[in-house]
């Protein structure tokens, strides 16, 4: 259907737009690769892979990957087919625990499980339980893939949701008409679309729990990457620290090509005026499934915000906050600008491709996964080598490198789940559009743009809430006086009162939270005014 | 949809102007301003910096370190922006990261004359660092559990069945326990040495992340004694924790006793530094007489000029057996053993 003309249109905007991707990571990276590949010192790194810490490293990540899909998958199922009372309420609970940058969560669930605290003491008293035992279980690998699962269902929850608004309703009617039974509906006529969309979310939440440092820092899990910055920090031997991220680098393409086996193609719709509002399955019992989501829920925010609450005083908050200013100001601007302008290209890079999984989809996908693969801090070291000197300098300042930095190392999120939503939108409306003459640019204005617009928005949210907490890039980017939040937090984190953390820490969450709350309130005054 | 959508960019774009007006590349003292790379806590050496700033009139900027992130921390930034160093000075909580840099060509010689009041155990014969202020290992016992007089007294006692699995160290490949393992090399010499790191493994010694960590664990109970810093043990006091901390090996029968190792905080001059007239002047500055007295209020660190008082609760160098060691060659010396002890740290 698509005019050589076009065709030709498509690739070249294809390659113009991964040249940005290409020049700050893939170089920079296989610079460094081949650099550490052919130093003298290889052969004894090799030997020096620690398998176990590896294994345990991929377990953590396959842990929290199945178990926030899973969670997310049911919760977000919830959410988006049944219809019960008080679901737009538990569905703010429920989202609120991803606006939570995961250390926060490691701080607050250790501090809560402490050994002499308030949890500790509670079931010690009551149940006669040793109160160590509840610091060294949170102190575990199920410890932090139980971290990891609060702070990252929501994305497959609000995933899930959103794909379920391209589930045509008159599937789950022609179910129920033939007498299946919810969980019959759910099983044939819902979950095979939602399938690809929870397969990708498990890929996202497995890469981020990889390239998570914090929470394994604060749990003191030993994961790979710190054999990694083992060599970098003890041995100094920057090689060795380079060639022990092969197998982080190959885990990450194996996982893309098994994504493709196991999450399948989206299933195409069929055109439907109803597409957008889905008719709801109504559980009559709903409360014994919401109760454990509330409480679950409840837990994700509570359990931060009491836990730094109860250590908050007004002197300590008057300190940190003249201490917060210019980080948050600073966060904000990287990870605005990183997350706007990954967003933006990436949308145009998804444009760019056809919607069937062919060789430049995968391609793309090998590339972007590379790059987000590797630990933040050997990316950064591979923009430090490659662009810190003349004449690079002159453009590529310091904030400049720690935004090419997370558009380089979050670019795969938004690429993956746009084309997770691209190829779900009904392949007639495109037909369509093209028979009637319709133009790329055509297309991509009428046909494309409308329907990506709500998840472009839910996944530059995303984007920004990751750009906003890394740390591995930034803490060897930053320029001098330009230290991002969670930077100032983990500088405060050792030997300064823990009044000071939980201050910083509720700084962090207000910060986070203050513009989506400004947005909703400007939302629901712009409203009401409609409606006056 | 849309409308959230024109909201949010209009919120962003805001938000990014505001950021990147009042960012590091927009402030109006960058051209005044001095970098100062601390691996000292940062809530003892910004005070500091804020001091240096308003004595000096120029614009000091610290970029700091913590324990959880000394493994991907300030040395290496150091070593990767060797060719375009964006810092003026390192201030460094032990003299290991600083002998590292010497070696690899990132710190330049200053001979400041606030230094030569310093004792010259503590400074480089080629004028690359110069110690200030320091710490000295420590064993930290909680009372608690260990009643006062029967704690041991010398790091070979740690390996006495007696405190079997009741004893901590932070994990020797970093910091300053990889500094003290090292000393110990050079004061026992390497067979001693070994022997004793054989032995508590054997006696099941727990290797932790860090010294904050063998802190928090000796606290709470959870361990018995545990080695560390003094400014750790000062913490855990000031917090009105259940310990006491005991300097080993000051005395033996008649045998010249092998003593505390003290850790100096070190300063240097980042070599191509963005202004090294104005770092001249803060280097100078962080060697003054008031900035030891102040550190040793805030985290109990043991002035090196003579002179200054170390003030209440602060240990005097006098008053503790040093354990004799060159710190060059113990910095050396840790290069050297770094795969023995990963070795040592990965067996069971």
């Amino acid at each position: 259907m698509t005019s050589p003309g076009a065709r030709w249109l498509r690739v070249a905007s294809w390659v113009l737009l991964l040249l940005p991707t290409l020049t700050i990571s893939i170089f920079p990276l296989l610079a460094l690769f081949g650099e550490a590949f052919t130093a003298p010192m290889v052969p004894g790194a090799a030997s020096d892979i620690a398998w176990g810490t590896l294994t345990l490293t991929l377990v953590m990540c396959l842990g929290a990957a199945v178990c926030a899909t899973a969670l997310g998958v049911f919760t977000g199922s919830l959410l988006g087919c049944a219809d019960w009372p008080g679901r737009r309420s538990l569905r703010l609970l429920l989202v609120l625990p991803v606006l939570i940058p995961p250390y926060l969560h490691a701080i607050a669930w250790t501090n809560l499980l402490r050994a002499h605290g308030p949890a500790a003491q509670f079931f010690f008293t009551t149940a006669g339980l040793d109160p160590a035992m509840l610091a060294e279980a949170i102190h575990t690998v199920p410890g932090a893939i139980f971290i990891f699962t609060l702070a990252y269902f929501p994305l497959t929850m609000l995933m899930t949701e959103k794909t379920m608004q391209l589930v045509p309703p008159t599937l789950s009617d022609v179910a129920r008409v033939y007498g299946a039974s919810t969980w019959q509906t759910w099983r044939w006529a819902i979950w095979p679309h939602i399938r690809p969309a929870a397969t990708t979310s498990a890929l996202i939440v497995f890469l981020l729990t990889g390239s998570e440092l914090g929470v394994p820092t604060i749990l003191k899990v030993r994961v790979f990457n710190f054999e990694v910055f083992t060599q970098l920090s003890a041995f100094n031997n920057f090689h060795s620290a380079v060639f022990l991220c092969t197998p982080l680098l190959l885990a990450g393409v194996a996982l893309v090509f098994g994504e493709y086996q196991i999450g399948g193609q989206p299933h195409w719709q069929t055109p439907d005026i109803d597409y957008l509002a889905p008719r709801r399955l109504t559980f009559r019992n709903s409360w014994p499934l919401a109760a454990p989501l509330f409480f679950f829920a409840t837990f994700g925010v509570i359990v931060p915000l009491s836990s730094f609450g109860s250590a908050f005083d007004h002197n300590s908050a008057g300190k940190m906050a003249v201490l917060a200013i210019r980080p948050i100001l600073n966060t904000y601007s990287y990870a605005l600008v990183a997350s706007l302008s990954c967003m933006t290209v990436s949308f145009l890079l998804v444009a760019s491709l056809p919607r069937a999984a062919g060789v430049r989809r995968r391609l793309t996908d090998i590339l972007l996964v590379a790059a987000f693969a590797v630990p933040g801090t050997i990316m950064a070291f591979a923009l430090l080598r490659q662009f810190d000197h003349a004449p690079y300098t002159q453009f590529l300042t310091p904030p400049v490198l720690v935004v090419a930095a997370l558009f380089a190392r979050f670019q795969i999120v938004p690429f993956r789940a746009l084309s997770q939503s691209l190829a779900q939108i009904p392949v007639e409306l495109f037909e369509t559009a093209v028979i009637e003459g319709a133009g790329p640019a055509q297309v991509f204005r009428h046909v494309m743009s409308p329907v990506l617009c709500g998840p472009a928005l839910l996944v530059t949210v995303v984007l920004f809430l990751l750009t906003f907490n890394e740390l591995g890039s930034t803490i060897l980017l930053y320029p001098p006086g330009g230290e991002t939040l969670p930077i100032a937090l983990y500088s405060i984190e050792a030997n300064s009162p823990r009044a000071y953390v939980a201050c910083l820490s509720l700084i962090t969450l207000v910060t986070l939270l203050a513009p989506f709350a400004l947005i909703s309130l400007a939302g629901a005054l712009t409203r009401n005014t409609w409606r006056g | 949809m849309r409308e959230v959508f024109g909201r949010g960019l209009v919120l962003a774009a805001l938000l990014c102007a505001a950021g990147c007006g009042s960012g590091p590349s927009g402030g109006a003292a960058q051209g005044k301003r001095v970098v100062v790379y601390t691996s000292v806590d940062r809530v003892f050496s910004e005070p500091v910096l804020q001091w240096a700033e308003q004595e000096l009139g120029v614009s000091v900027l610290g970029v700091y370190d913590t324990e959880e992130t000394k493994s991907t921390g300030l040395a290496n930034r150091l070593m990767a922006k060797k060719d375009n160093p964006d810092g003026d000075i390192f201030w460094s909580g032990d003299p290991g990261r600083t002998a590292l840099l010497k070696t690899k060509g990132i710190t330049a010689p200053y001979d400041s004359p606030a230094a030569a009041a310093i004792p010259s155990d503590f400074r480089d014969p080629e004028h690359h660092w110069v110690g200030f202020s320091a710490r000295a290992r420590v064993l930290l016992v909680n009372t608690d559990l260990v009643p006062a007089g029967s704690e041991p007294s010398s790091i070979w006692d740690l390996t006495k069945p007696a405190w079997k699995d009741k004893v901590s160290m932070a994990n020797p490949l970093f910091g300053t326990t990889s500094f003290h393992v090292a000393a110990l090399y050079e004061a026992l010499g390497p067979e001693p040495a070994r022997k004793w790191l054989a032995e508590a493994k054997a006696n099941g010694i727990h290797i932790v992340a860090s010294n904050g960590e063998v802190r928090r664990l000796v606290s709470s109970g959870q361990i018995a004694v545990g080695l560390t810093d003094t400014d750790d043990a000062s913490e855990a006091l000031k917090d009105g924790q259940p310990v006491r901390a005991v300097f080993l090996d000051q005395s033996t029968d008649g045998k010249e006793a092998l003593g505390t190792l003290i850790l100096p905080n070190t300063l240097s001059l980042i070599r191509g530094g963005p202004d090294p007239s104005r770092a001249r002047q803060v280097f100078d500055f962080l060697l003054s007489p008031e900035v030891q007295e102040m550190l040793a209020a805030s985290c109990a660190q043991a002035p090196l000029s003579p002179g200054v008082k170390p003030g209440p609760g602060v240990i005097s160098l006098e008053a503790i057996v040093p354990m004799r060691v060159d710190y060059a060659a113990t910095a050396n010396r840790l290069d050297s053993i770094m795969s023995e002890l990963k070795t040592w740290v990965d067996s069971p």
